[in-house]
């Protein structure tokens, strides 16, 4: 296996990666005072926002100003300090083990990358494997220190089978908001949908970080091929013409743009990569990009 | 339809092994990938699951197999029939005379001609003989019994339009002659391309009529009379059309415009049209059509202006049928005839005394004695003597006798004078002689014509010519008008060193000064000839004008004239057209789409 420690954790990426803070949108029901503000309203002093009153509220949060301004109640909402907890889901299905280089990998660094900017972050970190329709999930680490633990955990995973996304995430028990990222390919049956709605469910800021190789991205096939599915082993025999070719473009694009819209809709990221980009690249231009992260 | 090489259909066996290696070929290259989900959503409307689908959809072995169709096709040879007659020999006859250069269509009737025959070749069996023949003044053979349609229509093509006056049914004797010499009484049809009538006998032969009323006025001839040297001229010209037409006739001598007409000319009619007081001051004259018409051959009309008059020649004899014959052949020469009666003559440029007592000798003029007797005057003519077998001397007056081998009975002695050269001999006597006494051209033949057989001989008339041409001074004019195709006789001085005729495109032609001269035949251009004779240090120079034979020519070709007509016979199989091409064509484009296909991917 691959040492994540040696390949990406080098000095230098590890001095950039001390500036960068995880945004997280929404702020923490609970937690005991993380580095970073919480998005969470809750109860201290710094005010941050208004919102309408509604059946429930405490009373004592009414901002009488506002009504009388506007005739309507509104309660305060307060910025809260507090750590995040954030879940990092890894698809390890047989698909994924695929590719040059393999999709895995990418995923495994970047899960890597993220865990140990969350770490740095002080907030609490939880990874996940996802493997057939179970979830095996690490210990919640929390500190520096713990970062070595998730290296442990990221190099025992295995790749192999069909993984049922939806099946493997419904049976994730969260305690509170946090932060939930998904690395797949998403070449799963029954698609995602469920799995997303469930993780919004539980209050969580979603994040689907959508791995595709090259060979994926754009194959180069030609003639009288035929398929072996590496999951489910289904041969499917094809004559590959540019008319072909360009069919499967459509359909990829078609692909990737449902999970985005679905996302959108959601209020979801999406953020797709191939996993022959630099992983540098991907967080230092896509995930700020998506505002997943911050210099 | 057939096939000339039907053996290529055993490549039609190929197409089965071609599809057969297709549907081996049909191997697909395994190839593991993460997951076939999207390519199940790509593949949702192509089914490639059997062979057979598979090939149905294969568009480059169907475009293998439709090359080899067109492929074996085309290596078979296939014939189509059409009708019309194929026949393993075909004999064209093209009819190039001068009425073959009217209008047809946009063409000449020859060209029209020519195109159809071509087609009729090309339409032909591959294995048909062809043999070419063409109808100018005579009927000729341009290429006989090949199997080379190529070389054929190539000779077709290289016909050129000629002027002359000629019978397309001179060439039936010809092709039945070619006929026979077919092996196996193999079928042959003849075709003639022509505008005139063709009576084809009993061949098997189709006529194809290219007659074709015209809008066409010639002018047929030319002529002139001279009053103190100012000419009259006769132009005569017939519209061979079916209406009225009115023309511009232009008269030039040399180059110059002389004078114009304008005229009306009925339909089917032939007027003369006169120019007077013209100036003479020109080698030639010729009279020109301004407007052009379907035949523009015959627009123009030549005559050459005699700047000599004709010389007299007087025969005082009892009669001599040889002398008469011989001198009165002469063009230029007009021979008058006396009995010897007369005591004195005057007016003509040759006196000829046959066997006649001479009183008094004329004052002027040249002389010929036949046969003198003594007290003549000119020479010392003993008695007679047995004669011999004559000896030609070298003298240019004996030129071309060189072979002559004649007897004589008997002749009179002769002293030769100092003034006179022996022209024959007899046994060392001189027989004959010629010179100049007292600034007078002499000839004595010592015998009289009767005592031998000289006038037998071929010998003789160049003799008497070549004495009648020096006696009377200078070149005797023999006739000067001619039409296109005529082998023209030119006679040259005997002195003459070198003779070249130049023909009116500028082509100079050295003739061969032999005996006898053959005849001068390249006149298909009408127009003015030049004849010049090098004679000594000096050239001599004469010209003959040849027109275009409207008389034959321009009245050819009238449609109600000729009578197109099919082939009797059928023959084996009926004609066609050869798919070869065809199939080769489709093939090369079956091969350019494949090659597309290939490269597109489709």
């Amino acid at each position: 296996m691959f040492d994540l420690s040696e390949r990406i954790f080098d000095a230098e990426f590890l001095k950039k990666l001390d500036t960068i803070v995880i945004n997280v949108r929404m702020m923490m029901n609970t937690g005991s005072g993380g580095n970073r503000k919480s998005r969470s309203k809750g109860s201290s002093v710094e005010f941050s926002d208004f919102r309408e009153y509604s059946l429930g509220d405490d009373f004592r949060r009414i901002d009488w100003n506002a009504y009388g301004r506007f005739d309507r109640l509104f309660v305060k909402l307060f910025m809260e300090e507090r750590e995040a907890m954030v879940n990092i889901f890894i698809d390890s299905s047989r698909s994924m083990y695929f590719g040059e280089p393999k999709k895995s990998l990418s995923a495994l660094k970047l899960s890597g990358t993220l865990a140990y900017l969350a770490l740095n972050n002080l907030d609490r970190v939880c990874l996940n494997s996802l493997a057939g329709t179970l979830v095996r999930q690490s210990s919640v680490l929390s500190g520096r220190g713990m970062f070595r633990h998730c290296v442990d955990f990221l190099e025992d995973m295995q790749f192999g089978g069909i993984t049922d996304l939806n099946s493997c995430i419904k049976k994730k028990e969260f305690k509170g908001s946090g932060v939930s990222i998904v690395f797949s390919d998403f070449f799963t049956p029954g698609g995602i949908e469920d799995a997303v709605k469930y993780l919004l469910y539980k209050k969580q800021d979603v994040i689907l970080i959508h791995v595709l190789s090259p060979e994926e991205l754009n194959p180069e096939i030609e003639g009288q091929i035929r398929l072996l599915d590496s999951e489910t082993g289904e041969a499917r025999d094809i004559s590959v013409t540019p008319a072909m070719l360009l069919q499967y473009d459509k359909e990829l694009n078609l692909f990737m743009n449902k999970i985005r819209e679905f996302c959108s809709r959601m209020g979801a990221a999406y953020i797709q990569v191939s996993s022959e980009e630099p992983i540098e690249k991907i967080v230092l231009e896509e995930f700020t990009k998506a505002g997943i992260i911050g210099v | 339809m057939t096939l000339f090489s039907p053996w290529a259909l055993w490549f039609l066996s190929f197409m089965p092994l071609v599809v057969f290696m297709y549907i081996l070929k049909q191997k697909f290259e395994e190839r593991q990938i993460s997951s076939i989900y999207l390519w199940q959503q790509v593949l949702k409307d192509i089914e490639v699951n059997t062979p057979w689908q598979k090939l149905k959809k294969n568009l480059l072995l169907f475009l293998q197999l439709i090359s080899i169709l067109f492929l074996v096709f085309a290596l078979s040879d296939p014939y189509l029939y059409t009708g019309g007659g194929m026949h393993s020999n075909l004999v064209i006859v093209i009819d190039n005379t001068g009425s073959m250069n009217a209008r047809y269509e946009n063409g000449t009737r020859l060209a029209k001609a020519k195109q159809l025959a071509e087609e009729m070749i090309n339409r032909s069996g591959t294995k048909a003989n062809i043999t070419l023949l063409t109808v100018g003044r005579s009927p000729g053979v341009e290429i006989g019994k090949t199997t080379d349609k190529g070389e054929a229509i190539s000779k077709l093509r290289d016909i050129n339009p000629g002027n002359f006056s000629g019978n397309i049914n001179d060439s039936v004797s010809l092709v039945r002659a070619m006929i026979k010499q077919y092996e196996g009484g193999d079928s042959y049809k003849a075709v003639f391309y022509t505008d005139s009538p063709v009576d084809t006998e009993d061949l098997n032969a189709e006529v194809v009529s290219l007659a074709s009323e015209l809008v066409n006025v010639s002018l047929d001839y030319i002529s002139y009379s001279d009053e103190n040297g100012r000419l009259t001229v006769l132009v005569r010209a017939s519209n061979r059309s079916n209406t009225s037409l009115g023309r511009e006739i232009s008269l030039y001598g040399n180059d110059k415009v002389l004078d114009i007409k304008n005229v009306e000319i009925p339909a089917g009619e032939t007027i003369s049209v006169y120019f007077e007081e013209i100036s003479a001051d020109a080698s030639y004259i010729w009279a020109e059509l301004t407007e052009k018409d379907d035949l523009v051959e015959d627009n123009q009309v030549y005559c050459i202006l005699d700047s000599a008059k004709p010389k007299k020649a007087l025969l005082v004899s009892v009669g001599n049928v040889f002398i008469e014959k011989a001198l009165s052949n002469i063009e230029g020469l007009e021979l008058y005839k006396t009995n010897p009666d007369e005591d004195s003559y005057e007016g003509y440029d040759l006196y000829i005394f046959d066997s006649a007592g001479i009183s008094q000798l004329p004052e002027s003029g040249s002389v010929m004695l036949i046969n003198p007797s003594p007290g003549n005057g000119i020479v010392e003519a003993g008695a007679e003597l047995e004669g011999g077998i004559a000896d030609i001397a070298a003298h240019p007056l004996t030129k071309y006798m060189e072979d002559a081998s004649f007897a004589v009975s008997k002749f009179r002695k002769m002293e030769v004078p100092f003034w006179a050269d022996v022209l024959i001999t007899l046994d060392e006597n001189a027989a004959v002689i010629s010179g100049e006494h007292r600034g007078r051209k002499t000839a004595v033949i010592g015998f009289d014509l009767h005592d031998s057989d000289f006038a037998l001989t071929t010998e003789y008339p160049i003799f008497m010519y070549n004495l009648a041409a020096y006696l009377v001074g200078i070149d005797l004019k023999g006739k000067t008008t001619y039409v296109c195709g005529d082998a023209i006789d030119l006679n040259p001085n005997p002195e003459a060193a070198e003779v070249v005729v130049k023909t009116p495109e500028g082509i100079g032609y050295k003739l061969e000064l032999t005996y006898p001269m053959l005849p001068f035949d390249n006149t298909g251009q009408y127009g003015v000839y030049e004849l010049t004779q090098r004679i000594g240090e000096t050239e001599v120079v004469s010209s003959f004008a040849v027109n275009f034979p409207a008389e034959t020519e321009s009245a050819s070709g009238k449609p109600d004239e000729v009578v197109a007509q099919e082939a009797t016979e059928a023959g084996n199989t009926p004609g066609g057209t050869r798919l070869q091409e065809l199939f080769l064509g489709l093939l090369l484009m079956a091969a350019a789409i494949e090659w597309v296909v290939y490269i597109r991917g489709y």
